[in-house]
Order: C-alpha cells, then structure tokens, then sequence
C-alpha cells in the first residue's frame, strides 16, 4: 500500500514508534488547512506559518496522547489552533501583509487581479474584526469542512456554540462578500 | 444570505470558496520541508527554558506573596495572648476578682461592690 493511501490513524501509530516518514505524509496532509486556520486566527501569513510549524511540531512530540480511534483531524486543529492563540498573545504587530498568492486566477486580467486581492484583503480584514473563536469556528466550518461536533471538540465549547459562532461569523463576513458581488455585477 | 441561512448546518461553499482563497499560502511543499526539518532539531535548553516562563512566573507571583507576608509579620507581629490568670492580676491587683471568678458559692453584696469600686 502506498503511503498516501495509509489511514491517518495508521499514519499516526508509525509516527508514534518515531516513523518520520508517516509523520510527514500527515503534515503533508494537514499542511494547507493547518495554515488557514493559523492564518484566519493571526492575520497574518508569516505569523500563520510559524504557529502551523508550532502546532505541528506539539503534535510529533505528543503524538502518543492522540487517539487513533478518533480522527486525527480535529485533533491536530486543536494543537495547532491553540498554537495560533499563544503565539497572538505573544507577536508584535506586522503592518505590511504581503498579498495572498491564491487571490488570482490564472486567466485574470490585471486589473480583476487587483479587484480580486483587494476583496480578499477586505475578507481578511473582516474575519481579523470578529472574536478569535468565530474565527476559528467558521474557518474550520466553511473551508475546512468539519462538523460542528468537532470544532466543538477542537474548541472546547458545546456544540451549539459553534452554531452561534458560525452564524455571526457568516453574518458578519456575508455581508462583505454580497457587497463585492453587488460591486463586481455592476462594474465588472 | 437571510438568517435562516446563516445557521445552516451545511457549510457555505460560496464563504468558504472566498475565505479558502483569502487564507491560502503558496508552497505547502516548502512548508512540509521545514516542518520536518525541525523535526530533527534537538529541543534546546532555551525551548525548554521557555515552557517553564509561566509556571515560573506564577510560582515567583506566590513565593513573593508569601515572604511578603511574612515580613509584614516580622515587622509588625500580632499581639501575644495573655494568660487569663495574668489579665485577672493587672485588672484586680488584690486577687478580689480571681476570688469572685473561682468562688464555688455566689459572693456576698459588699464584696462585689467592693469588687466594681476597686476595678474604678
């Protein structure tokens, strides 16, 4: 079997025996979404990076605490979104945040490039003006994919809060993303 | 998106499309490659300096609290407790009052208002 077609939690009991190689096909896995969610917490994508690099790290050393009965993914999101938490209370302040590389499409013309990173930005910003957990609640909900009983699990709070969490967070962030397509129907 | 909408159980894929691209780094690879470079680097002693910073200073917090404390007593210790027969021989220097207190049988009038006139 190849390694990317080993289960997380198989994955997971190599890693614990000191098996780096199955380590790094998890980190492999969780890379992008690790960074996301260090990102949606921080702001910012230097800061995202280190903290994801943190939460990784915590996760080698206390590899043997994780159940493999469990899925690995939340489990890791809560090392890596208390990660992000820590090292927010500890940065100083960047204020250039260089431009999302996602933000354009190939085929895009300059200037809905522009269009484009300055609606992300806006997006950036919004999520950065909500409360930490919204962000990390609606974060792990609409891009990453996890039930509201896991990010329950991952942040420590009953299922319905997340249900809260997520609702304001989209009331919040739905508003910037209606006005852009208002926006963008009108001029683009 | 109306209300209603908002406490979807599902997730939003329009939202999360925007944030997904809002949030995503280039490189995961790059990434990977330094996660497991780390991975081999020995934990150092200032690593493990720093995971004792709060439980360090949370312990100072208290032992400076507590020899605070202490001085404060050291220098302005609490009244000794008096023995009660040493009370009774300031308040009733002629053993008058001892006598009324230990007496097995009620003490005659004039020998309590002896009693009260010696205590003014």
């Amino acid at each position: 079997m190849r390694i990317q077609d080993v289960p997380d939690g198989d994955l997971a009991k190599r890693g614990t025996g000191g098996d780096r190689e199955a380590f790094g096909e998890l980190v492999a896995r969780y890379a992008a979404a690790a960074r996301r969610v260090a990102h949606g917490v921080l702001g910012d994508p230097d800061d995202a990076d280190d903290a994801a690099q943190d939460g990784f790290l915590l996760a080698w050393r206390h590899l043997g605490r994780y159940d493999p009965a469990r899925p690995f993914g939340p489990w890791l999101m809560r090392i890596v979104a208390n990660a992000a938490t820590d090292r927010r209370r500890r940065r100083r302040v960047r204020q250039a945040e260089p431009l999302s590389p996602a933000a354009a499409a190939p085929d895009d013309s300059p200037a809905d490039v522009t269009d484009r990173r300055a609606f992300y930005s806006a997006l950036r910003d919004a999520l950065a003006t909500l409360p930490e957990r919204q962000r990390k609640a609606v974060v792990l909900f609409d891009v990453e994919g996890y039930s509201h009983r896991e990010i329950g699990e991952v942040l420590g709070v009953p299922e319905g809060t997340v249900r809260s969490d997520v609702f304001h967070a989209r009331r919040a962030l739905r508003s910037h993303l209606d006005a852009w397509k208002d926006w963008k129907g009108k001029n683009g | 998106m109306n209300d209603l909408n908002a406490f979807d159980h599902a997730p939003d894929s329009e939202l999360g499309s925007a944030l997904r691209a809002a949030l995503s780094a280039a490189d995961d690879d790059t990434f990977v490659r330094d996660v497991m470079a780390r991975l081999d680097q020995p934990v150092t002693s200032w690593d493990v300096l720093g995971t004792w910073v709060r439980p360090g200073l949370a312990a100072a917090v208290v032992l400076t609290a507590m020899a605070g404390f202490w001085l404060g007593r050291a220098v302005h210790p609490a009244t000794q407790p008096v023995p009660v027969e040493e009370a009774l021989t300031v308040t009733a220097g002629n053993g008058t009052m001892t006598a009324l207190i230990s007496a097995e049988s009620p003490p005659a009038i004039d020998v309590l208002f002896q009693s009260t006139n010696d205590d003014h």
